[in-house]
């Protein structure tokens, strides 16, 4: 029941679709065909019970027509098929025409393009090359600075090192050792130190 | 499933020119959903419907298109049907031949009625 009504309000809906916006109705599943007068106007007194009689059709007319409106519609029928194939025939003539005019174009233009890659490729390789070698230059320059500061700051290193095993073996001269032990310990204990220097008078050691 | 009929978008009909008691039409093509007054995809022709002074309606058809927008689908809108099938390039319409049977049929009352009243004067 609910589908028969949705799809029964659509087909209104498609009706509506072909009135003037004016008409259109929030409410689909009515449809005014009041074109003049408004909603509560009510119909007039002399066509209350008004029935329109449908346009009478003459048997003889009829009978006349009929034939004919078959045979026109056939006709017609077949004089568009007619354009139709018309129509696609002309089209498949142009890209047939036009199919040999583009491959020759194509292949000009595929020379032309071809001396054009050669020149780029040509102009894009010595620039490579420009670009590389002033890279390379500039990496040696850098090379050749650390080299450079390397060796001063190992030059100064050695000259240290040099120095201090130079002092150490001068101090070595001095170290304790067996051999002179009681000698060194006998002028330890000969020297004396005072400590008792705050209790003189005239802050002397002696 | 509900039978649809195919409706084409393309319509070739009148679109009206002219000015008060003057009317003139140019035929022309355009999407069927567009006003009388829209803009056309392109003019195939006039039609004049007021007689010259040598008693002429005078239309100008482009034929060639004409074809090719019926190749294209296009359907035709009934008084252009006429006007084509009556330049010879569709076959006649036959509301042409009713309204031709009617005109006799007129014409050979009025003739019957001028003998009549011949015949009563006399």
């Amino acid at each position: 029941m609910c589908s028969q009504l949705v799809r029964a309000s659509q087909a209104v809906k498609f009706l509506i679709t072909e009135f003037p916006p004016c008409l259109k109705l929030h409410n689909v599943t009515v449809l005014s065909v009041r074109w003049r007068k408004p909603r509560w106007v009510p119909k007039s007194q002399s066509k209350l019970f008004y029935v329109r009689e449908p346009t009478a059709i003459l048997a003889e007319e009829y009978e006349m027509l009929k034939p004919k409106y078959d045979a026109y519609r056939t006709e017609m029928k077949a004089l568009r098929y007619f354009f139709l194939q018309a129509n696609k025939a002309e089209r498949r003539q142009e890209i047939a025409r036009t199919e040999g005019i583009d491959a020759k174009k194509d292949e000009v233009q595929h020379i032309k393009a071809l001396e054009i890659n050669r020149k780029w490729n040509e102009e894009c390789a010595r620039l490579r090359e420009e670009r590389l070698l002033k890279e390379r230059e500039k990496k040696e320059e850098i090379e050749y600075h650390k080299q450079l500061k390397k060796q001063q700051e190992d030059q100064i290193t050695k000259t240290e090192t040099e120095s201090f095993v130079a002092q150490s073996l001068e101090s070595s001269e001095k170290f304790i050792t067996m051999e002179n032990l009681d000698e060194e310990i006998e002028k330890l204990l000969d020297s004396k130190t005072d400590y008792n220097i705050g209790f003189r008078s005239k802050s002397q050691k002696q | 499933m509900p039978r649809i009929k195919y409706i084409s978008h393309l319509k070739i009909r009148l679109k009206l020119y002219g000015c008060t008691n003057r009317p003139f039409y140019h035929i022309v093509v355009m999407p069927h959903k567009k006003p009388r007054q829209g803009k056309e995809l392109e003019q195939l022709g006039t039609y004049d419907p007021m007689p010259n002074m040598f008693n002429e309606k005078l239309v100008s058809v482009n034929f060639e298109r004409i074809q090719y927008w019926l190749g294209k689908k296009a359907e035709i809108s009934r008084p252009v049907e006429h006007l084509l099938g009556l330049c010879g390039f569709l076959p006649i319409h036959p509301t042409s031949y009713l309204e031709a049977t009617r005109n006799r049929k007129k014409m050979a009352e009025a003739e019957q009625n001028k003998e009549e009243k011949a015949e009563s004067g006399s």
